[in-house]
């Protein structure tokens, strides 16, 4: 039998692993809802640690950290925007170069500022929940967790009913279903998309802080190992539903939680080497589960597509 | 009311195509020389470090050409995907692949069999590997719709994380305690240019590019490929199996990216680490396109990046810029190119209406 407390810290950490995918996936479905991919979310990622990381480190303010790496999304974002919304260059091409631009650049500028080495900055500090903490199992799972997880907790709540039970949330839907309509029923779709593709980047910029200063708390190449696009993938999964792409993420969290958990079990039980092993069982639940929706899964009618007015 | 823009197309001369590529690499280049002042090296003094790395001298030249050629390799077989608009992220795990089984293979037949043969024998398992691993993702696309580009780079990472498992495990080389590789590999691609590293591989890469060319412009095989990725709804009607034709193309660009990664085993490094790609599958794409995915303008566009990855590389050492510094300006390159072309092909004009 699993220790309680040891299930109890596979949950926290499988929610921890879960939240950076689940802020860039909210991002990418709203975008996605929109009519716009964007395949840069993992260069946005990138480049909102590593704000995130130094400006943390300059300033000691955690706060600092993420808004200024949600400030680096939107530049990165009005960037895919606008060449994927008014210059009409195909968003596959157009994010993938966000990707690059942002793997390569925060990479480039971290080693130009702090050399070679690691440096270690203090992590968000988890807070506990009072009362709610306090519940067996469950409560230090759940409620012993870093403030940007509360604030996920509400948020993809809040982001599905405002996508299915407002009007905004109708006129971004009916914008990426069949934009023509829309805009004959007098919705700007260009506003709406570039305001999806913002808040998407955004969010990606807000990922990426959390996955340096919550999860990991330094920085280095490829901090993301593929998250940014695991989070797309988890999108497909989810059908374009914030809860659902919720749900797949917390798949995701839980296999890699119990691959770090077997790791150290492997490791004291004398088969080290068993970890890398265990490290490929993330990546292969996500393909297993994208194969396993797939014939419900279907995209947004003008996802891709660029408008022009006629 | 409000600003609209409109596009009206226009004719490009066709040496455009070649200037286009170049503006963008000198915009590119003005903002590496901005990253590069803002590091602490005169940009000047870094460009000639970077010139006289990447074709300072013999030596320098046909090492470019040797990074030139997985370059080149990838960016051929992503052609062939990316007409048929399949969105083929996963050179660099078909490369990965292509290396691990090239690996295997070799360190299996060397000790019984000639190098030749056992040559030979790798690069056909690193091919077939690397078609198997694209293929699947092609596969799942064609018939359940999955999307190839999540699909692929998450394999990518799959492929990854398999070499890291390897290297301690089934691969590992029981005398190297600190650096996870692989035993060493005798059977040896041939140098071509003796006292440099330019080898046999380099000549394929490029007889391959030149049989792209006559496969995607000379055969029916290859105009059934460029109408599905031009108009499906056409190719459907023309009653063309576009399944196959994803698949296919999948194939034929993994099998591409498995052999450049099984070249570079045997030609270059000569054992197997975890260091093998370091995100070459992914400058692959952009040199695909910036070759405009035809493979004989791919040749110049590969033989670019290599020049660039060189000159950064040693632009690090020379003067400790790091190198990322080449994926940066990758980054802006591709952006750029993409940026000029729209203004290239279209007249902008902004209306108010």
């Amino acid at each position: 039998m699993i220790p309680l407390e040891t299930l109890s810290s596979i949950i926290n950490l499988a929610i921890a692993m879960s939240t950076p995918l689940a802020l860039a996936g909210l991002g990418e479905v709203y975008s996605e809802r929109s009519g716009v991919l964007n395949l840069g979310v993992e260069g946005i990622m990138l480049m909102g640690a590593f704000t995130a990381f130094h400006f943390t480190y300059i300033t000691g303010n955690l706060i600092v950290g993420y808004f200024t790496a949600i400030l680096v999304g939107l530049i990165l974002g009005l960037i895919k925007a606008t060449l994927s919304i008014s210059l009409k260059v195909n968003q596959v091409i157009a994010g993938m170069g966000i990707y690059f631009l942002g793997f390569g650049l925060s990479d480039f500028l971290y080693r130009t500022i702090y050399g070679a080495e690691y440096v270690t900055i203090q992590k968000s500090i988890q807070v506990p929940i009072p009362i709610l903490s306090s519940i067996p199992v469950i409560g230090p799972a759940l409620f012993k967790q870093y403030p940007a997880i509360y604030l996920t907790y509400m948020l993809l709540p809040l982001a599905w009913f405002i996508l299915y039970r407002t009007r905004w949330g109708l006129a971004l839907r009916a914008v990426g279903e069949n934009p023509r309509v829309a805009d004959t029923l007098g919705v700007n779709v260009f506003h709406v998309r570039y305001l999806a593709v913002l808040f998407g980047s955004a969010m990606a910029g807000f990922a990426g802080a959390f996955l340096c200063l919550g999860v990991v708390g330094l920085f280095y190449e490829n901090l993301t190992f593929g998250m940014g696009f695991i989070a797309i993938g988890l999108v497909y999964f989810g059908k374009w539903d914030p809860l659902r792409m919720w749900a797949g993420s917390l798949i995701f969290g839980t296999a890699w939680s119990i691959s770090t958990f077997l790791q150290d079990y492997f490791t004291k039980a004398g088969y080290p080497t068993a970890t890398y092993f265990l490290l490929m069982i993330p990546y292969i639940v996500v393909i297993i589960s994208l194969i396993a929706v797939s014939r419900k899964a279907k995209a947004p009618a003008s996802l891709t597509i660029p408008y022009t007015r006629e | 009311m409000g600003l609209e823009i409109k596009f009206i197309e226009r004719e490009l001369h066709p040496i455009m195509y070649i200037i286009v590529p170049l503006g963008a690499f000198s915009l590119a280049f003005l903002c590496g020389g901005v990253l590069m002042s803002w590091a602490g090296v005169n940009p000047i003094s870094g460009y000639e470090a970077f010139i006289s790395g990447a074709i300072g001298s013999p030596v320098k030249f046909a090492d470019t050409l040797v990074r030139t050629t997985s370059f080149l390799l990838m960016g051929v077989g992503l052609a062939f995907a990316l007409r048929a608009r399949v969105f083929n992220i996963g050179a660099e795990g078909q490369y990965i692949m292509g290396a691990i089984v090239g690996t295997w293979v070799a360190l299996l037949l060397q000790e019984n069999l000639p190098p030749s043969i056992t040559i030979i024998a790798s690069l056909t398992m690193a091919m077939i590997i690397g078609g198997l691993w694209a293929g699947f993702a092609g596969y799942l696309k064609a018939t359940l719709g999955i999307n190839e580009v999540v699909l692929t780079v998450i394999m990518n990472w799959l492929a990854f994380k398999l070499l890291q498992w390897l290297l301690r495990g089934p691969l590992k080389n029981p005398l190297s305690e600190m650096w996870p590789m692989s035993p060493p590999i005798q059977a040896k691609i041939p140098v071509i240019i003796s006292g440099t590293r330019l080898h046999l591989g380099f000549i394929l890469a490029v007889l391959i590019a030149i049989g792209g060319y006559f496969l995607m412009f000379k055969t029916n095989y290859g105009f059934k490929l460029r109408v599905a990725g031009m108009n499906p709804d056409a190719a459907k009607y023309a009653g063309y199996d576009v399944r196959k034709i994803i698949i296919s193309s999948m194939i034929l660009s993994g099998s591409l990216a498995g052999l450049a990664g099984a070249i570079e085993v045997l030609a270059v490094y000569h054992f197997l680490y975890e260091g093998i790609s370091i995100g070459l599958g992914y400058t692959s794409i952009i040199v695909a396109l910036v070759g405009k995915l035809h493979p004989l303008a791919i040749i110049p566009s590969a033989l670019m990046f290599g020049a660039l990855y060189n000159g950064v590389v040693y632009l690090q050492s020379a003067l400790g810029v790091s190198y990322t510094l080449s994926k940066a300006m990758e980054g802006m390159i591709y952006l750029f190119v993409l940026i000029s072309e729209v203004f290239l092909k279209y007249k902008i004009r902004i209306i108010r209406r």
